[in-house]
């Protein structure tokens, strides 16, 4: 009996610790400042129509993972904007995993929020809840990421992975003018970006003389890239250049690079942008990374959502596109 | 009852040799096989440079690895290695930026992120009764959940020299890394074959009660056994960061799982009692050396994941077959 | 009359080796209890286990109302007609009373089952037994003497021939084993036959209508319940005789008081336990299974919480809340399960006899030395003659014998005042049982107190200056060497006021 009491405590315990650790990210109830205000002040009462109407509107949104810097980022951008509109959001973080996601847009629903974000995780695994959020007849925005069931879902936001890939490819096909070998870095395999990525890679590979001599994974993780390139420097192959899925294995690989004393003699290129790496761009030891505006793409949601809620017609498809950053274009991304 | 011992007791000691021999040393002529198959496949391989890299890479598995065995020794496990090795770089990293570094705190505080997790752990399972699996599993959420909220899951990056030196930096051309895994080796021999304390995390982890009626504090040794684990943990996430040069929340996800599979490789029996260090050493190099060879290979990773599994749940199942001729 | 409904006949059972029933006959007809005695280890739960299917016998057959029954397993039997209520209860207690009953049976379609049709007819199966126990109520709610009424509907839920219980009143009260008798009565009304296996003498007379005696996996025979009397039940019990199996004695006079227990009492187990031990003296513990003997030696040792009671060593009282205290004091602890609680027997011969003293081999306290700890392993190797090929051997591959006697050096390493062995000897051969017998009676000319807790009659008697009995948790009386008997221990150990009284 003693036993079970203990258990049921550490578990009650445990839960609250959670939830208290998520508390910082995710989970609240953010409210706009106009909001928490309440009645308090006339002139909310006195607000214009629509002001008031965004006022009351509630988005519920689903992030993958608010352990991935990039998805924080995404996170801080489409609370800000939401902040700065005045409508009531509620943030759920999916923690990698597809069934979770389902389950918070259900939370949703149940809640009857006016209108939902998804960031999904996977492309099948997180198609129910687009599905349920179109039977309950509330309207669903994809972010960042697609459904295999897109069709369903009301708008997508965000970028289109293949963009990136080409955009890595072209810079790759510049600097090494059409020639030569490189090696390619992937992320999580089956991940949409890992495919995009890849899909547009081989878009602009498509009729020069570069050839892929070695490819593998490494999970998105810097040890994961150094331990690869490290490998993959003593394999004794002729390497020109790496192309890494994300800034995170390009770093791993300068690392690896420049311990080995090669720096220069192998291009790294990344996608992100990450502060890190727009470092070693301008230093030179990177040469090239591609930004994925998150800023744009959260603020740009928060505004599609707002329109969803009100009732106006969506278009299919907003693309924020990718830019490509060299040296010379560091400054602008700071 | 009284069968099943007179069954155990029946089958004596009367095998040969040779088998006993191949039961103990099992793992080693394995490392040696695959060694030389991927000599002979290629010749990238077998070179000063590449043998440097395996034994650089397998450095940090292995010091983890060599906690999970104290741990599994004394009968317990430790699902928290990776989120605590993040955490515990995430803090030190803290210490170690390039502007105010300050070394000897970044070490502390690593070490001692580790020990205080380890302690928790230990705390929780010896006084708590909780099972290990549950209470080091409960510590891995909250200590990855701990690193994430103390960067805002941002890396910490622009580390000093010195904190880098740990994990990329050589001493006479043999890296740090290995130098370190080497010193932690000979430290943890030492502890579990040559001091009381080691004697008891054995007779804790082959038979608690039996220790308990000779008089041991099972508690104590099980408590020291976890935060030794955590120190040594808290060791890893240190050279971890300075080998990839920054502290990220997100890193060592999984890192557990390695570990342990490289001490049940090494030999380490899960159910406790049984293992040594040497053992996880050879564990965890065995499976960064296939790891490195198939990349050398440019194995695809599918198949890659598919070896793995297949090596570990093989030398186990070995493992198990050979010890029962011991028996 | 000459209507049998079971007949077991010449059923021979080993198990690895060593002979556990030899031939054993014997049949029960309609409306009867049969009773089957035996000491601890006689064969009378092997054939019982035998009869349910749950071993196969190697030889020999049984009958049911005539025809060869070969259960494959309790399920089976229970099929078959014939019930078993175990000593140990293995209801589920999360489970409610219908669905007990119903255990393995349930009514229903399918994966699904129809809960309120068992309950009615659990209710029915409870009424038919004049039970006042409610189906729907959960197990864990009801007391063991209910618990144990309810496993009984379930026996007779699938209308059983033959209902066996073994010890089914060891856990109930005065009163419930009066309600059980008068269940027992209707059966026999009902033309099924029982086969009740006790120790309780006083019950066993009461309705017992025929006795099969077993000793050693024989059966001695069977007798009318009233041409016995007690003093022959239990003279054919334990009729055996000693001849050399014991060393000859070692004379020398017994010392100080070195253990003395004066009002032990621990939570349902042990009831004012009061003894005493002088340096050289062995005392004997007697008693069925279940008396409480392992449970006074765990007492002693710290491992149980003594409610009441005081313990005095060499003269001091202590307080001794756990085995480390107690090794402290000068205490040492063979315990009954050598895998369970005495050897670490994934390690070698040295480790596992040196973990006990191991900080006297130390330098700095912790660094082990070697040659120090060699040399204390190699003595204990040498003076208690253990056979193994090296002390760095596995333990686990020593005989029973040389394993127990690596579990007594590590403790003698500790050179203890006063031993606490219980069943020193189980489960080893007749030859190191010997050369054991030799090492109990060695330490104690060396002035040890030692308090050997053993089943074997012929044991006690054997070695023992003294030798107390206990019985359902208290000592029911303590025998001199000149009063021992197996008799006399057996008639206190089934919880008779003998006339043999105390005698300190």
């Amino acid at each position: 009996m003693k036993k079970r009491i203990m258990g049921s405590i550490l578990i009650v315990a445990m839960i609250l610790g959670t939830l208290c650790g998520c508390q910082g990210t995710s989970g609240e109830q953010e409210k706009s400042p106009t909001e928490e205000a309440g009645g308090n002040t006339k002139t909310d009462t006195e607000a214009s129509a629509t002001e008031k109407d965004d006022e009351k509107i509630v988005i519920g949104v689903s992030f993958q993972g608010l352990s991935d810097e990039y998805i924080v980022r995404l996170s801080d951008a489409f609370k800000e904007k939401a902040e700065e509109l005045g409508v009531t959001i509620q943030v759920a973080d999916g923690q990698m995993n597809a069934e979770k996601q389902v389950g918070q847009v259900e939370n949703f629903i149940a809640q009857k929020v006016d209108v939902i974000v998804l960031n999904p995780i996977s492309a099948d695994g997180c198609a129910p809840a687009v599905t349920a959020a179109r039977e309950a007849g509330i309207p669903i925005i994809t972010l960042i990421s697609t459904t295999s069931n897109q069709e369903e879902a009301n708008a997508y936001v965000g970028s289109d992975a293949i963009e990136s890939g080409e955009i890595q490819g072209g810079m790759v096909v510049e600097d090494l003018e059409g020639k030569g070998n490189i090696v390619v870095m992937y992320g999580q395999m089956g991940h949409d970006a890992q495919i995009g990525r890849y899909t547009g890679l081989l878009n602009k590979l498509e009729g020069t003389d570069i050839e892929i001599i070695a490819e593998q994974t490494a999970n998105w993780s810097r040890e994961e890239g150094m331990k690869l390139m490290e490998n993959w420097l003593t394999s004794g192959k002729q390497i020109d250049a790496v192309v890494a899925q994300n800034d995170a294995m390009a770093l791993g690989a300068v690392m690896a690079i420049e311990a080995k004393g090669l720096t220069g003699q192998i291009r790294v290129y990344g996608i992100d942008a990450q502060g890190e790496a727009l470092d070693c761009v301008e230093k030179g030891t990177m040469n090239g990374t591609v930004f994925q505006n998150a800023k744009r793409q959260g603020s740009e949601c928060v505004e599609v959502a707002v329109k969803a809620a009100k009732g106006e017609t969506l278009e299919t498809n907003y693309y924020v596109p990718y830019e490509g950053i060299r040296a010379e274009d560091v400054p602008d991304y700071r | 009852m009284r069968q099943e011992w007179r069954e155990i007791v029946s089958t004596g000691n009367k095998e040969g040799q040779f088998k006993v021999y191949v039961a103990k040393y099992g793992i080693y002529f394995l490392f040696l096989l695959v060694f030389i198959l991927l000599s002979v496949s290629n010749k990238a391989f077998f070179t000063v440079n590449n043998l440097l890299n395996i034994s650089k890479q397998a450095s940090i598995v292995a010091i983890i690895a060599m906690g999970q065995t104290i741990c599994l020794i004394s009968g317990g496990m430790d699902l928290s290695s990776g989120s605590v090795m993040a955490l515990a770089g995430v803090t030190s990293a803290m210490y170690g930026l390039a502007d105010g570094t300050n070394m000897p705190a970044a070490v502390l505080t690593a070490i001692g992120v580790g020990m205080t997790c380890g302690l928790i752990n230990g705390l929780i399972v010896s006084w708590g009764k909780v099972p290990a699996f549950i209470a080091t599993l409960g510590m891995q959420q909250a200590a990855r959940g701990m690193a994430l909220l103390l960067t805002n899951a941002t890396p910490v990056f622009g580390l000093s020299e010195q904190y880098i030196f740990l994990g990329s930096g050589k001493i006479s051309g043999i890296p740090v890394l290995v130098i370190v895994m080497i010193l932690v080796m000979l430290a943890s021999a030492f502890m579990l074959n040559k001091t009381k304390f080691g004697r008891h995390i054995y007779a804790i982890g082959g038979n608690e009660l039996s220790a308990y009626v000779s008089g041991l504090n099972v508690k104590r040794t099980r408590l020291l056994a976890y935060t030794i684990t955590g120190a040594l943990t808290g060791l890893g996430g240190l050279l971890l960061a300075g080998r990839i040069q920054s502290g990220t929340p997100a890193m060592a996800e999984g890192y557990e799982l390695d570990a342990i599979a490289g001490a049940v490789i090494g030999g380490v029996s899960t159910s406790g009692g049984i293992g040594s260090v040497y053992g996880a050493v050879i564990g965890a190099l065995l499976m960064t050396m296939v790891n490195n060879g198939l990349d050398l290979l440019n194995v695809s990773a599918y198949y890659q994941q598919i070896i793995k599994g297949i090596i570990i749940v093989l030398t186990v199942f070995i493992d198990v077959r050979t010890k029962d001729i011991k028996k | 009359m000459e209507h049998r409904l079971l007949e077991v006949e010449g059923i021979t059972k080993s198990f690895s080796g060593v002979l556990a029933l030899d031939h054993v006959s014997f049949d029960v007809r309609p409306g009867e209890t049969h009773v089957l005695m035996g000491e601890n280890g006689a064969g009378k739960s092997t054939l019982m286990k035998i009869i349910n299917g749950i071993y196969h016998a190697d030889e020999g057959m049984i009958k049911l109302e005539g025809k060869e029954m070969k259960a494959q397993s309790p399920m089976d039997a229970m099929e078959k007609g014939i019930s078993m209520i175990h000593q140990e209860l293995n209801n589920v207690l999360d489970m409610s009373v219908a669905e007990n009953i119903f255990l393995g049976k349930e009514y229903g379609r399918g994966i699904f089952y129809d809960r309120r049709l068992m309950q009615e007819k659990a209710g029915e199966v409870l009424k038919r037994l004049d039970l006042e126990i409610s189906p729907a109520v959960k197990m864990r709610e009801l007391s063991v003497a209910k618990r144990q009424m309810v496993e009984i509907a379930k026996a007779v839920s699938v209308n059983a021939k033959i209902i066996i219980m073994d010890e089914p009143t060891s856990a109930i009260s005065h009163k419930e084993v009066e309600a059980l008798f008068g269940i027992i009565g209707n059966f026999k009304k009902q033309g099924m036959g029982i086969v009740y296996i006790s120790h309780k003498m006083d019950e066993i007379f009461r309705i017992a209508d025929r006795i099969t005696i077993l000793r050693d996996g024989k059966s001695v025979g069977t007798y009318k319940a009233g041409h016995l009397t007690i003093d022959q039940l239990i003279a054919k019990m334990v009729g055996r005789t000693m001849e050399n199996m014991f060393p000859p004695p070692i004379e020398h006079e017994p010392g100080e008081e070195a253990l003395r227990v004066e009002g032990l009492c621990c939570e349902h187990v042990l009831e004012d336990i009061s003894l005493n031990i002088r340096k050289g003296e062995i005392l004997g513990l007697a008693g069925l299974m279940g008396a409480g003997r392992s449970e006074l030696a765990e007492a002693l040792f710290g491992m149980r919480r003594i409610k009441q009671g005081k313990v005095w060593i060499r003269g001091k009282e202590r307080e001794i809340r756990r085995p480390r205290d107690a090794v402290k004091a000068g205490l040492a602890f063979v315990t009954e399960d050598r895998a369970l609680s005495g050897l670490n027997k994934k390690t070698s011969v040295k480790k596992d006899m040196s973990i006990l003293t191991l900080g006297r081999y130390c330098r700095w306290k912790q660094v082990i030395s070697g040659r120090k700890e060699n040399a204390a392993v190699d003595r204990g190797i040498r003076t208690l003659k253990i056979k193994t090929g090296s002390r760095n051997q596995n333990v686990g591959s020593l005989s029973g014998g040389n394993q127990q006697k690596v579990i007594v050096a590590r403790w003698l390493l500790g050179e203890p005042d006063i031993l606490l062995m219980d069943e020193p000897t189980r489960g080893i051969d007749v030859g190191a049982k010997y050369e054991i017998y030799s090492i109990i009676q060695k330490l104690a000319a060396e002035g040890k107190a030692i308090l050997m807790i053993s089943s074997e009659m012929p044991e006690l008697i054997g070695l023992c200056h003294r030798v107390a009995v206990m019985h359902e948790g208290r000592i029911r009386g303590e025998l001199t060497r000149e009063e021992m008997s197996q008799e006399a221990i057996m008639a206190l150990a089934a919880g008779m006021e003998g006339d043999c009284v105390n005698r300190e």
